[in-house]
């Protein structure tokens, strides 16, 4: 049994590798023909064409189908052609709105706070002098690596109603120094403000050591006698900081901030496994979630999801390119 | 070596072609695949009729969170993909799916005998004039109350009333309910109620029994004047600043919950002394044993305007066959069990799940009849299976749970006050309409 297949693997190998050669051969003769330049040229292309066939049907075709789905106006699979209706209906719809004003929250508040972290982070990371630095720079960058879904499980049961944070809270609050100052639980998965706050709360704690790592991966690379130099001419520390660290940084800084501002506009995840569920989702709702929600809760209407897409694209494109022209060389 | 690394990219690169042709695995191949969620009941009820319906076919039962079915759902039927032979949908989506993906569904008119089940259940799964659905459990609710916790003297309050059993037989409204919860949080400072205000099942309910829902006749949302919404809005506020004085700190009667579990979590603990929803809780209510002989149940409170009954309806759902499965197989596995009541299929889940179906002859079956002695009606079955035919009758339309949403949404700021009523609903209005334009 076993030496039939292993007569059998053989054969199909012998086949495989006949066939292999075969072609190889066929391949020589005709590319023998050709020049060596043209030659160059297609076996360049037959290197790229399996990878082009997979980004065709995988990201081209659905990006041009998409322009065509804009023009449909559906409900489920019963689909009619309506060229500017869904672009009429997003002018007027106000969880549109709201889904865009609440991602743009998260955006001007989050971003700076966390890149602004991670620098700092980073700067007193890189010292040399500093103690157990791998042991921080691991625990800064671990959440950046821990499942999602657990993680938001675990922020979920700390941030309920009487959950550990709002125990502790309550328990501080329970003496005179905190009635004085105010300190009492609040509905971190409910209340509108707090569950905002919540989210970019859980942002930063799980991005800021992704980011932190770019950061001192590029102080790696700046020179050690540009420093020395500063001070020799008696730079203090903020200057070194403000007048060396900060520009050498700047393409890093630059590109952090365009990754964080896409990321920020296609925020999902955290609302979505947060918040929903938990209390009313209008103040945190954002315009991914609303994609989702279009597509797949509500009564499926794909044509108006891909309209929200293109916001989205359009509003990142702009932003990156308004990035681009702040961090240019004056 | 070379030729080694050939040879891999070869078989890697045909597999990979091979398996982007493969079919979806799951139709025409004789198994009948069901897709349902909740293993304490719907998935545990489809196991028992798997077990009757023995072993010439192949069945097998997928179980998801409702939330996941829904979506999975209708990504399959809009883009093509997994489906399975057989699907739980839940009422108030059922007509969403119907209109939605029309020819994906069989039509089930001609090979299930309707008649033989509640009207108003089949009428949730005809669309266009055909019966899709295969009814299943009734959504019928009650009010579970704890009989050692609450005294007689917190139900006094209500005008008529003097013990708990006279408070148990009574039809009480809302506005009784939250005076009871008043003098029973005042004494003990628990709490009478756990709710979810940003959930609109309780609120559903009030509306359920109105004889009202969130559409005018023509089928448009109608919130403000509809005297159903507004009640049930005000129903909402009046419990959510029904606040009393306990231990000298103000003290709210409900034990807010952000989501099921901790909504459903205090039942078996004693923190809440009632619950307020469809039948199909009994089964959650009596999994923690130490309660036994602790409840009792009683009708629905009304909602306090005109028209408004103590019966009402929260959830439920029926069995649905896609077109493109094996209809016949699971057609038959389903007209087997659930319309010809096989090895007396609805007596096994009453007891065991405490599912109250819609087959109309099943109501007439032992035990239905029977004494539970988890509670201490004399019978509750019987009494839910009665209240189950006198709820009002609604069409629930397509848009359901958009209307929930969007007044769900907005309720926060009519709760604390910064809007009014009119205001909150309004909005509410503009956001369910957007939401479905």
């Amino acid at each position: 049994m076993q030496s039939l297949i292993k007569k059998i693997l053989l054969t199909i190998k012998s086949l495989v590798v006949k066939i292999y050669m075969k072609t190889r051969a066929i391949i020589k003769n005709l590319l023998g023909k050709i020049s060596e330049k043209r030659r160059a040229i297609i076996i360049g292309w037959a290197f790229i064409i399996p990878a082009l066939i997979f980004i065709t049907v995988f990201i081209f075709i659905p990006m041009i189908y998409s322009v065509f789905l804009v023009t449909q106006s559906c409900r489920g699979i019963v689909c009619e052609t309506d060229f500017f209706g869904n672009i009429d209906k997003l002018m007027g719809d106000p969880q549109f709105k709201q889904a865009f004003k609440n991602t743009f929250i998260f955006f001007i508040v989050q971003v700076p706070i966390m890149l602004t972290l991670a620098l700092v982070f980073a700067v007193i990371l890189n010292n040399p002098k500093l103690k157990f630095r791998g042991v921080f720079r691991t625990a800064i960058f671990l959440p950046a690596v821990t499942s999602l879904v657990a993680y938001s499980v675990l922020f979920k049961m700390m941030l309920a109603p009487d959950g550990i944070v709002n125990t502790t809270i309550e328990f501080l609050g329970n003496n005179p120094i905190g009635e004085f100052l105010g300190i009492k639980p609040v509905g971190w998965l409910t209340d509108p403000f707090w569950q905002r706050a919540t989210i970019v709360i859980a942002l930063l704690w799980r991005w800021t050591g992704y980011n932190m790592i770019f950061y001192l991966s590029g102080l790696q690379s700046i020179d050690k006698k540009v420093y020395e130099a500063a001070e020799i001419d008696g730079a203090n520390k903020l200057q070194i900081f403000f007048k060396i660290t900060v520009p050498q940084l700047k393409p890093i800084i630059l590109f952090t901030a365009v990754m964080s501002t896409i990321g920020t506009l296609q925020l999902f995840d955290e609302p979505f496994n947060i918040i929903a569920g938990s209390g009313t989702t209008v103040s945190t709702m954002t315009l991914s979630q609303y994609i989702y929600n279009v597509s797949f809760v509500n009564i499926p209407n794909f044509g108006y999801a891909a309209v929200v897409a293109y916001v989205i694209m359009i509003t990142a494109a702009i932003l990156t390119v308004i990035q681009f022209r702040l961090s240019r060389e004056d | 070596m070379k030729k080694l690394f050939a040879l891999l990219s070869v078989a890697v690169l045909t597999f990979t072609l091979a398996s982007c042709g493969g079919n979806s695995s799951d139709f025409s191949d004789d198994k009948i695949t069901i897709w349902a969620w909740d293993p304490n009941f719907n998935i545990s009820i489809m196991n028992t009729a798997k077990a009757i319906y023995g072993g010439d076919v192949e069945i097998e039962i997928v179980e998801m969170a409702k939330g996941d079915l829904e979506t999975k759902l209708h990504a399959s039927l809009s883009a093509g993909g997994d489906l399975p032979d057989i699907v739980l949908i839940e009422d108030y989506m059922a007509g969403k799916y119907l209109a939605s993906y029309p020819g994906k569904f069989a039509d089930l008119s001609g090979s299930i005998d309707h008649t033989k089940f509640i009207p108003a259940k089949v009428a949730i799964g005809t669309y266009d004039g055909d019966q899709y659905s295969v009814p299943f459990d009734s959504g019928v609710s009650g009010m579970f109350i704890r009989n050692d916790l609450v005294t007689d003297a917190d139900v006094s309050v209500v005008s008529g009333v003097s013990t708990f059993e006279e408070f148990v037989a009574a039809d009480i409204t809302w506005d009784d309910f939250i005076a009871v919860g008043q003098a029973y949080t005042t004494r003990t400072g628990e709490a009478f109620i756990s709710n979810n205000f940003a959930d609109g099942g309780l609120f559903r309910t009030i509306l359920n029994s109105t004889q009202t829902w969130y559409t005018n006749a023509a089928g448009e949302f109608e919130f403000v004047g509809n005297a159903g919404v507004e009640e049930a809005a005000k129903t909402y506020k009046a419990l959510y600043d029904a606040e009393v004085m306990y231990g000298g700190t103000s003290t709210e009667i409900y034990k807010e919950a952000t989501d099921w579990a901790t909504w459903v979590n205090p039942i078996g603990t004693g923190e809440v002394a009632t619950i307020t929803t469809g039948v199909w809780i009994s089964g959650t209510v009596k999994s923690t044993e130490a309660n036994s002989g602790l409840w009792s149940v009683m009708k629905t409170p009304r909602a306090n305007i005109t028209g408004a009954v103590n019966y009402s309806n929260l959830g439920g759902s029926s069995w649905y066959v896609l077109a493109d499965g094996d209809v016949d197989e699971s057609v038959a596995f389903l007209k087997a069990i659930y319309q010809d009541n096989q090895d007396d299929f609805y007596n096994t889940i009453l007891v065991n799940n405490g599912a109250i179906g819609s087959l109309i002859s099943a109501k007439t079956s032992a035990a239905y009849l029977a004494n539970d002695p988890f509670f201490t009606n004399d019978s509750i079955w019987n009494d839910f299976a009665t209240w189950s035919a006198l709820i009002p009758a609604i069409d629930y339309g397509l848009y359901t749970y958009e209307a929930d949403e969007a007044i769900m949404n907005a309720m926060p700021q009519y709760l604390d006050g910064t809007k009014t009523l009119a205001e909150f609903l309004a909005i509410a209005k503009v956001a369910a309409d957007a939401k479905i334009s």
